[in-house]
């Protein structure tokens, strides 16, 4: 179609990585990911798809090579900055809800933010709604299921609209229906013209995005 | 593996030993509100840690935010406590005072004093602090607990910084807020990342049992601490120090 008209969001040039006291490392990664589209990042266990992720969001900072997101340098933003154009899904959702209430994941950092109270409560019984958690409204976070928190930290990465999804493996623990309604939700953001880096082993899942862009990565280095 | 966890010389010290030192800090650091005294205790505490081996760079690596701390506690004692030696106003607002100085050091003292002495335990293995808490009657699955979460301080810290980059990943920029709505992002997150990480020890605890870990009805070790002579002698000199200085400081 018109991909080619469609300007990177997320650039990497030459960028290498290593965990302290690990033998992984990322070696001379250059990735160009568009800013409208859907891009699967895909690689065996351990191959560092997730490493990449927290690199692009930083999480995790380089120790060398240029990273730039929407055409500004990144590394000399920071992450709130960087969290405004990239919404990240953690592949483990457990981590990453941090409020001791359903309805407080949502509606703690707009708050915070100072958006106005209606407008919160607004957002927050549609995104509820949408991901059928309205009856958890006010349960503690921490015993919800692995497939309720899956929903509850992707409602709160969509809360501030944000220009581009990373979703680190989103159907982890969705029953059929739920994986379903996920898959419909992104061909919606897609087509309202949000861009989405999608790491997923649930083949199924990736089949139904046919037009999306492969990177294969391999061993910490980039394979196609 | 079990043969080497027992070796004698490894450990000098009884494992209740190193407790009641701890405790005998703890509370002496909690019960007294003099700046001098604490200081003393301080001192007293950092040449325990050094005599058993505790581990003081790892204290100090935690101390990274006290003095981030240390400035915002002076300022919020100092608008909302006692009208005390104050240095700095502003109509009629008390920016800085004595008082507040005081306050912040107490509480800061009192911090340090508690996790540096707390280092005195991290030599002991797990598997003797359990055997020392189960020999003092304390339930065996509170003793596997509380060695745990100690263990389990790594993770905490880990589980916190997740938050912490979550938060901010949702675009509030911690860098750039007020001092105040920081301390309350902190202490927000800080509460559900404690209460999870006990209850992951917990469900640590049940999966052993599941694995036959499991004890009867009295859990029977063949391993049974036995305290010496010269851990007796340091016990009964802690508690009977700790007694006198808290006399001394109340009478
Ligand atoms: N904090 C860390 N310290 C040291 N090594 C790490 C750390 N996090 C990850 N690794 C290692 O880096 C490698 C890549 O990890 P990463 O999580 O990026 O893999 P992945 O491609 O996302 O795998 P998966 O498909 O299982 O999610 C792994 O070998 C892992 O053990
Ligand atoms: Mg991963």
């Amino acid at each position: 179609m018109q991909k080619e008209n469609v300007k990177n969001f997320i650039e990497l040039r030459n960028v290498c990585f290593a965990y302290p006291n690990a033998s992984f490392s990322l070696e001379n990664i250059d990735l160009n990911i568009k800013a409208r589209g859907i891009t699967l990042l895909c690689g065996p266990n351990g191959s560092g798809k997730s490493t990449i992720c927290k690199l692009i969001t930083g999480i995790l900072q380089p120790t060398s090579g240029t990273l730039r997101i929407d055409g500004e340098n990144a590394l000399q933003m920071t992450l709130a900055q960087r969290g405004r154009k990239i919404g990240f899904l953690f592949q483990n959702p457990a981590q990453q809800i941090f409020a001791p209430e359903v309805s407080e994941e949502l509606a703690f950092i707009p708050r915070l933010l100072g958006m106005p109270e209606n407008e919160i409560e607004a957002r927050s019984n549609e995104l509820l709604q949408f991901f059928g958690l309205q009856k958890h409204k006010n349960s503690p976070t921490f015993f919800l299921s692995r497939g309720e928190k899956q929903r509850l930290a992707m409602a709160g990465i969509l809360f501030m609209r944000p220009p581009f999804l990373i979703l680190d493996e989103p159907t982890t623990g969705l029953d059929e229906e739920n994986r379903q309604k996920l898959a419909d939700l992104l061909h919606k953001l897609l087509e309202q013209g949000t861009g989405i880096l999608l790491i997923s082993h649930d083949e199924p899942f990736a089949a139904q995005f046919p037009d999306a862009e492969i990177i294969t990565i391999k061993d910490g280095r980039i394979a196609n | 593996m079990a043969q080497a966890v027992l070796a004698k010389t490894e450990y000098a010290y009884d494992p209740r030993t190193r407790l009641t030192i701890v405790l005998c800090l703890s509370s002496l650091s909690v019960f007294i509100s003099d700046v001098r005294w604490l200081l003393g205790i301080f001192a007293a505490a950092f040449l325990l840690t050094l005599l058993f081996k505790g581990k003081i760079l790892f204290a100090v690596k935690q101390f990274k935010w006290l003095l981030p701390m240390f400035v915002m506690l002076c300022f919020a004692q100092s608008l909302f406590g006692a009208a005390e030696g104050v240095l700095l106003q502003l109509g009629s607002l008390k920016l800085l005072s004595i008082y507040g100085i005081r306050q912040a050091a107490l509480f800061s003292l009192r911090i340090v004093i508690v996790v540096l002495s707390a280092t005195i335990l991290l030599p002991e293995s797990s598997r003797r602090m359990i055997q020392a808490l189960s020999q003092m009657h304390c339930p065996y699955e509170l003793a596997f607990m509380v060695t745990t979460a100690v263990r389990f301080m790594s993770v905490i810290r880990e589980e916190f910084s997740n938050s912490l980059h979550a938060v901010q990943m949702r675009g509030a920029d911690l860098k750039h807020i007020p001092m105040d709505k920081r301390m309350k992002v902190y202490t927000y997150i800080l509460l559900p990342v404690m209460s999870s990480t006990l209850f992951r020890a917990r469900q640590l605890s049940i999966s052993l049992d599941l694995r036959g870990f499991r004890r009867s009805k009295e859990r029977s070790s063949y391993f049974r601490l036995k305290m010496s002579a010269k851990d007796w002698m340091i016990i009964i000199l802690a508690l009977a120090i700790t007694v006198a200085c808290l006399l001394i400081y109340f009478l």
